[in-house]
């Protein structure tokens, strides 16, 4: 079975905990279960892994990153 | 990363994305959140800062054919060109907060006023239909005890008059 690993980073500094964990959530509710996340904190990043059983789509990391943004900005 | 007039600027035509650097005591991060919302819905937005007063912005567009250098560079001018405009905005509304906030207050007061004299209004329409009502109740009463009478016994006093 092939699987896709990603592990993004993110600034505490710019990006809130409860906006990753709203955007994990989101996510989780359109992708559970062939997507797996997961969130930690490293000194001062935040560093979320997803898992994927497929290839993650076009567009896909960068859309959880434009929705991370997004929360975190409103 | 080159520099640029003093903004480092990193291009990666293969992923349409351009990486560039903003120095926070100029752009503060407040800017350039309000900034980036006005760019999410063209362009793919990332923030990192590696080190205290400054930011890194990447910018990658969401359309599917490549873009050239030129173009990625339109992009980075047109979202700095946006980050003046919001901190320009910002400037203006700080230095005019107060004088705002006086004209609100006074709209405020001033739509408050004229709900309490309506309802003084109101209150005095009432205490009038109160009155009358109580006015009509009373002369019901009177015409009653007048019709109970026989009419020879003259309650009007009419007889006298006639008489007379």
């Amino acid at each position: 079975m092939e699987t896709n690993a990603q592990l993004l980073r993110f600034n505490s500094a710019l990006y809130s905990k409860e906006s990753l964990r709203r955007t994990i959530k989101e996510f989780r509710g359109i992708y559970a279960p062939e997507i797996f996340f997961k969130m930690t904190q490293k000194g001062k990043y935040f560093e979320v892994g997803i898992v994927s059983e497929k290839k993650l789509e076009n567009g896909f990391v960068e859309e959880f990153l434009n929705y991370s943004l997004f929360l975190n900005i409103q | 990363m080159r520099s640029e007039k003093g903004i480092k600027t990193k291009l990666n035509p293969t992923d349409n994305e351009i990486v560039f650097s903003l120095n926070t005591k100029i752009y503060p991060q407040e800017a350039i959140y309000k900034t980036c919302y006005v760019f999410i819905d063209k362009m793919y937005i990332y923030l990192d800062s590696p080190k205290k007063g400054e930011i890194i912005a990447s910018l990658k567009s969401k359309l599917s054919g490549r873009l050239s250098a030129e173009e990625l560079e339109k992009i980075k001018g047109e979202f700095l060109n946006e980050l003046l405009n919001i901190l320009l905005r910002n400037g203006v509304i700080k230095k005019n907060q107060k004088i705002m906030e006086y004209i609100v207050s006074g709209v405020v007061n001033a739509s408050l006023e004229e709900k309490n004299e309506n309802k003084t209004m109101q209150r005095d329409d009432e205490d009038d239909t109160i009155d009358i009502e109580k006015e009509i109740a009373s002369l019901k009463e009177e015409l009653d005890k007048i019709e109970e009478k026989n009419f020879e016994d003259d309650p009007l006093g009419i007889r006298g008059v006639v008489n007379n």
